[in-house]
């Protein structure tokens, strides 16, 4: 590691100030993004499955069980 | 002869390629396996680009550590250039060849561009405010990505203003292709206005300004950054398919198997 302790990497000589809430802010952005396209996704799958299943025969579903 | 049956094959290939990548199902099918992969890509090139431009790269001479800023700003900026490029020639695709899948494609870019776009805007800021004294400036390169996170949420907003998809797509498609003029006015503002910005840091002619320990970890990140673009691209276009193609059968059948999976 270039610092000599976490507490020098955390203040970088003053610029701790602008560098890590900048890197939290865009982590936490790209993170934030999967999750809600994780969400989306699940959502629609969600409502997919539950039309093939009203959708599906009766005999189907005897078969499933 | 031989030469023109090879012509003729290439010409075959190239067209059943084209084909099978134009269709939902052959695309949705092909790339179920690539996810996984791409994600572990993107975690591991960006950990590694991240962690090392953070803590293990030497600080600038003139700039001191506020230049680590860099290792997220110029991959964040570089991909959102490159969404928009892609975008727009998605979008030249589905003008005027009229293939569904282009169209997807084009649309699963938008929320990545505006994703990017606001990352590397909000690091520029952080860093401008230590190095320049000021958290924005109206400056040509500023100025010039903004109007390109402006011309993202315009695509996004014409999609869901205007009703029936056919008019939708066409007129995010147009104003995505009109948008492209801003792609190099961003790329060159640098050299062709005074700006505050500095000069870019990777051009394919030069070697990069800095030691070699600054700018491998740079290369990482933007290597993670374009992984992760990737896959949220490839998510986004497989969400489109499950939401427009849910009625045909394929996809049912797809649903239907994954139902037994789970029990």
């Amino acid at each position: 590691m270039y610092f000599s302790s976490w507490q020098a990497a955390l203040q970088m000589q003053g610029h701790g100030i602008y560098v890590w809430p900048a890197y939290l802010i865009g982590v936490g952005a790209l993170i934030i993004f999967a999750w809600v396209l994780r969400a989306r996704t699940r959502r629609v799958l969600r409502k997919l499955k539950r039309q093939v299943e009203s959708s599906a025969s009766g005999v189907q579903r005897a078969s499933n069980s | 002869m031989t030469i023109n049956n090879s012509q003729q094959n290439w010409g075959v290939m190239f067209k059943r390629w084209f084909h099978q990548w134009g269709s939902p199902r052959f695309f949705f099918e092909k790339t179920t396996a690539w996810v996984p992969y791409l994600t572990a890509m993107a975690m591991i090139f960006l950990g590694v680009g991240l962690g090392w431009g953070l803590l293990w790269a030497p600080p600038d001479y003139q700039q001191g550590n506020s230049f680590r800023l860099i290792y997220l700003h110029v991959p964040a900026a570089s991909v959102a250039l490159s969404i928009y490029a892609l975008m727009a020639t998605f979008s030249v695709v589905s003008l005027v060849w009229k293939i569904k899948m282009a169209d997807i494609w084009a649309q699963s870019c938008v929320l990545s561009g505006v994703l990017f776009t606001f990352i590397a805007l909000m690091t520029g800021s952080f860093w401008g405010k230590p190095t320049w004294g000021t958290w924005w400036q109206w400056d040509a390169r500023l100025t010039s990505m903004l109007v390109l996170g402006f011309l993202f949420i315009g695509v996004m907003l014409l999609r869901s203003a205007i009703e029936g998809r056919e008019a939708a797509n066409k007129a995010a498609a147009l104003l995505s292709v009109v948008g492209v003029v801003n792609l190099p006015i961003i790329k060159y503002s640098v050299n062709w206005w005074n700006t505050l910005h500095q000069g870019a840091t990777f051009t394919l002619t030069e070697k990069p300004p800095m030691p070699s320990e600054m700018w491998v970890p740079l290369l990482i990140a933007l290597l993670g950054v374009y992984f992760l673009f990737a896959v949220f691209w490839l998510l986004e276009s497989r969400l489109l398919i499950l939401q427009r193609e849910g009625k045909s059968q394929w996809l049912q059948r797809w649903i239907t198997k994954s139902l037994d999976h789970k029990g």
